[in-house]
């Protein structure tokens, strides 16, 4: 690691709570990983993170979306929903690795060499294979004769939907050529090869957002773009028919219109989907099932299951009863099987069967003292009081410190002044004793402390395993708290946290950071979706209708 | 999997169905093999009086007469063993500012960040993978695309991510994940396979017969011009529509063309039918079935199947130019699996590969720790001698005769983020390599410039003339 990386932790005061920023030569100065509020912690005036309410009368300036392929996951679904073809025929693509937001569909992160294209290309022949292989192949079905007539028919049908907007008669006839120039072959040979060179073409493995009007804001997404731009960010998939009439009849747009299609999306079983790739990218609790990265004292595959199920089911009840976007830390419930149960001391659980439990009366509340969480930000034979720390800063109040100083010692203290095994605070105070650690830890320690009761598996505990007895007491925002619980009832009414939850959403749903001239957005957002009294679709509702959701500007570069 | 039995039109995918048969094979371009497997994060050389614990060796051009520990693994093939040591690269920017980002770009290019003051050196996030001095190819590349035609020009492999290779988007992180370079600012992070199945997969499109292949097809194929005209038409499209986009839009079109590009080439090479000569067997249905595993193996199971995967691309005439890296530097293989990954003592308080290279701060078992790492990537080395040298080759001799396999860290004392008197190890009898019965040990001196005149050295071997890295065209002498 170079020495000379300019990393200065200052202390940010504002609200009594010491934080940290980095200055870091180079162009992703713009914002923290996660596209939120860059610069301070929790409660530092900077811009963008002005606290929900305060006033900001900055006008946005919607940021550019540039042009992006699917990630592996959305052209698995695009192709299981387009051809009906089983998930298990169109595996084997790499995982997309995440971007600078957080997010694997992150444009900027979205690049593409010859192996990749080569995975493509596989599971399109295979996704094709086993669509004609089918009994009675709808593409092999023609009203008369297997004919060039039937062949222009089953072509123009399926590239307007895997376009997700209507082909060009000049399309169609390309698509033509090639069928024309491979009839030799066959039928369905021909076929096939006009369909493959309709899913690699750029109209379906990339999205863009630059064919509507150009008015003031910038361009105005087309219909058939604002269709598939929902559709990616609820389904991560293709539109469905539906969504694409109201787009093509202009429909889609219209207040009333567009929020019963949310509602509408987000009760298709489809939306699991965006339980998985939100908030899994986000909180990292699918991390929980790799048994490779993740190995802890005392953990099992069903244990890993279990953990992964139960953060899961709460996750998909937030979305499909409505909760508001609050209720993932403010949640008194969980879902849990007698397993579980047993494990976190909630009495009356039986059976395997996952179910709505009441938190209430345990010192549990919301998805951070989620075992899934909780283990897999854990060291195999204990808690990580410093990740969990790390982990609330970033992706709870977006604003994460940055990477420790080059020059200095990471490791903790093993050994105490008097010769004895100090405890993680213990050793954690000494570790702040040097002050270029103690700009960061300072902020980070006091909330990855306030979970010290909960050990490498989730597992409830008051003493440790020497004897030593549990403190997780500490300061936040200038208030104290005493546990867990207490620092999470700060966190909830911070602005900052609210904020960053919007945050999270419009950058996953914009599929980049945000940039300077949106800071101010997810504040907005916040002030009137992200409370105790609002639900889920409100905060989508407001997304999906925002100048950065329906317009793009011009690409900077051009 | 090939079609067998009439009646079956449509039991194999249908790209696959159209690659030609795989039953002649490329030509092996006999001697002139050239592998690398790097080590990430440096390789100590000694500390004290404790050189015999790293890599270290004694002895003369005539004859190798001791080995260090971790050398002793290569106790058996000292008669293909050629070793340079006190290699240094004292024109890096050095030390505490060279950090570990350095240490991978120089290794095959022979060039660095120029030690002048002006020159900001790369930093944590910093994105300026370009200050690297001066534009140029890394030697492997130089010695593909200098090569006969085979049909991957290259294989490039990588242990990781998920066994805590620490790969992502951020250029910092790429040059620390790439020893392969065309130029100041190409690294083919893309273009890296990082798991068995991923390699396994790739070499079986280029050619590689499945366990079970019984080389008749049954039915007729389809050319692969077919696939091509395709991929013309979806270029087309790129075309068509690159007139719509901005500079940075097209860019991201540009990439995706340029990805089909590559593959029609392959294409072109595949489809050209057989270049006849060579032979190769298929892998065993076992083997096999461990190269497409899903899940990761552990780390030696991973480095241990490509290198498998290594002598089958060459065997098999596919390609006669591969990397691995073996590890990467400031790798962050976790503390969890750390012990058991690499087989060393439980390093408590450093919680990743990287940390423990900073040995005096991490204390405790660290150092014992770096040691473990320096053996294991020794008898990976190991390991890939044994499975070359009872390779058979076109020619009747093995690919170890054939070969010349560079071993290497990009960096020395990872401590002191030294790039001072490193060691290189030269395995193979390939080209004029002739280490003699008892292997050759030579001295570079510590000169300044002693690594970019080796990779000079190997070039030349190989018919480059043109000046590599920061060598003034200068080699060392001996060597082949």
């Amino acid at each position: 690691m170079p020495r000379s990386t300019t990393i200065g932790c200052l202390l940010a005061l504002s609200l009594g709570l010491s934080a940290c920023t980095a200055t870091i030569d180079g162009p992703s100065t713009g914002g923290p990983p996660g596209g939120g509020p860059s610069g301070s912690v929790a409660g530092g005036q900077v811009p963008g993170n002005t606290p929900a309410g305060a006033t900001n009368q900055t006008a946005l300036v919607v940021g550019h979306t540039p042009i992006r392929r699917l990630t592996s996951g959305e052209l698995q679904n695009s192709l299981v929903d387009l051809l009906n073809v089983p998930a298990a025929v169109v595996s084997g693509l790499d995982a997309d690795i995440p971007g600078p937001s957080g997010f694997t569909n992150d444009a900027s992160a979205l690049s593409i060499g010859s192996i990749q294209t080569a995975q493509i290309m596989d599971v399109i022949d295979a996704a094709l294979t086993s669509a004609f292989a089918a009994p009675g192949s709808p593409y092999l079905t023609c009203q008369g004769a297997q004919d060039s007539s039937c062949a222009r028919s089953q072509l123009e049908t399926f590239a307007a939907r895997a376009y997700r907007r209507a082909l060009q008669p000049a399309e169609a006839n390309d698509l033509m050529t090639v069928y024309v120039a491979n009839q030799d072959a066959g039928f369905q040979t021909a076929l096939i090869l006009a369909m493959t060179r309709v899913l690699l073409s750029p109209s379906f493995l990339y999205l863009t957002s630059f064919s509507g009007a150009q008015e003031q804001k910038g361009v105005r997404l087309s219909d058939p773009e604002l269709a598939s731009r929902l559709s990616y960010f609820l389904w991560s998939s293709v539109p469905d028919q539906r969504l694409l009439d109201l787009a093509g009849n202009g429909t889609l747009r219209t207040p009333n219109v567009l929020r019963a299609e949310l509602q509408r999306m987000l009760s298709d079983a489809k939306s699991d989907r965006f339980v998985a790739d939100l908030f899994g990218q986000w909180l990292g609790f699918p991390h929980i099932l790799d048994a490779q990265q993740v190995i802890r004292d005392g953990i099992t595959d069903p244990l890993r299951a279990e953990f992964h199920e139960e953060t899961q089911s709460f996750l998909r009840s937030i979305i499909a009863d409505n909760k508001s976007p609050m209720t993932l830390l403010t949640a008194d419930y969980t879902y849990l099987n007698a397993d579980l149960a047993t494990r976190y001391g909630v009495p009356g659980v039986t059976g395997k069967q996952f179910q709505r439990v009441s938190l209430a009366g345990t010192p549990r509340v919301g998805v951070l003292s989620h075992g899934s969480i909780l283990s897999v930000l854990s060291n195999p034979a204990d808690s990580r009081p410093v990740a969990r720390g790390h982990y609330i800063l970033e992706q709870i109040l977006c604003a994460p410190p940055p990477p420790p100083p080059a020059d200095v010692n990471t490791m903790l203290p093993t050994t105490s002044a008097n010769g004895s095994v100090p405890t993680a605070r213990e050793r954690l105070t000494q570790h702040r004793s040097n002050p270029s650690c103690a700009a960061c830890h300072d902020t980070m320690d006091p909330l990855g402390l306030s979970e010290e009761n909960f050990d490498q598996l989730g597992t409830y505990r008051t003493t440790y395993d020497s004897g030593q007895p549990i403190d997780a007491s500490g300061t936040l925002m200038g208030q104290s708290f005493s546990d867990f619980s207490g620092m999470a009832q700060i966190l909830t009414k911070a602005p900052e946290v609210r904020s960053c939850i919007a945050t999270k959403v419009l950058t996953y749903a914009l599929s980049r950071v945000l940039s300077d001239g949106e800071r101010a957005l997810p504040v907005q957002l916040a002030a009137s979706a992200v409370q105790d009294t609002s639900s889920f679709t409100d905060l989508l509702a407001q997304v999906v209708t925002s100048d950065s959701f329906n317009y793009n500007s011009t690409d900077s570069h051009q | 999997m090939l079609l067998r039995g009439a009646g079956v039109t449509l039991a194999v995918p249908f790209l696959e169905a159209m690659l030609p048969l795989r039953r002649s094979w490329a030509a092996a371009a006999a001697k002139g093999r050239f592998a690398v497997l790097y080590m990430g994060n440096g390789m100590l050389t000694g500390r004290g009086g404790t050189q015999n614990d790293f890599w270290s060796c004694s002895g003369s051009p005539d004859g190798i007469t001791t080995l260090s520990t971790p050398m002793k693994e290569l106790a058996s093939f000292t008669d293909y063993l050629t070793v340079v040591q006190n290699c240094s690269f004292g024109l890096i920017k050095n030390s505490g500012d060279a950090g570990h980002e350095q240490a991978a770009p120089s290794f095959l290019t022979g060039q660095n960040i120029a030690n002048d003051a002006n020159v900001t050196p790369p930093s944590a996030n910093s994105g300026n993978v370009s200050r690297l001095a001066g534009p140029g190819s890394s030697l492997d590349r130089l010695i593909a695309k200098n090569g006969s035609a085979s049909r991957l020009d290259q294989l490039m492999m990588a242990v990781g991510p998920s066994n805590g290779g620490y790969v992502n988007t951020d250029p910092h992180n790429q040059m620390m994940c790439n020893v392969s370079w065309d130029s100041q600012t190409t690294h083919f992070n893309n273009e890296t396979l990082r798991s068995a199945k991923d390699v396994f997969a790739r070499l079986t499109s280029s050619g590689l017969p499945k366990s079970g292949d019984t080389g008749v097809a049954a039915a007729p194929q389809p050319g692969p011009n077919r696939k091509k005209s395709v991929l013309d038409a979806v270029l087309a499209d790129l075309n068509g529509l690159n007139g719509r986009l901005g500079a940075s839009d097209r860019l991201v079109m540009n990439q995706y063309a340029d990805s089909i590009r590559k593959i029609e080439s392959d294409l072109d090479r595949t489809g050209g039918g057989g270049l006849g000569g060579a032979s190769c067997a298929a892998p065993t249905a076992a083997q096999q079935a461990e190269y497409q595993a899903v899940s990761y193996g552990t780390v030696t199971q991973t480095a241990q199947n490509m290198i498998d995967l290594m002598a089958l691309a060459f065997q098999c005439g596919i390609t006669s130019v591969s990397t691995l890296m073996l590890s990467y530097d400031w790798s962050r293989v976790p503390s969890g699996q750390f012990s058991a990954a690499y087989g060393v003592p439980n390093t408590t308080g450093a919680d990743n590969y990287h940390n423990v290279s900073h040995y005096n701060s991490a204390g405790g078992q660290a150092l014992a720790a770096v040691q473990g790492i320096n053996t294991w990537h020794a008898k990976q080395l190991a390991y890939l001698a044994q499975v070359f040298k009872r390779t058979p080759d076109s020619d009747g001799r093995t690919l170890l005769d054939n070969s010349v396999v560079l071993f290497g860290a990009g960096m020395g004392d990872p401590d002191s983020h030294s790039y001072q008197r490193m060691l290189r190890v030269i395995l193979g009898k390939g080209l004029t390599l002739n280490p003699g019965a008892q292997g050759k040990l030579i001295d570079a001196q510590g000169a300044a410039d002693a690594h970019p005149r080796l990779i000079q050295t190997i070039a030349n071997a190989f018919g480059i003339s043109t000046t590599v890295g920061m060598s003034g065209n200068g080699t060392i002498s001996g060597v082949f």
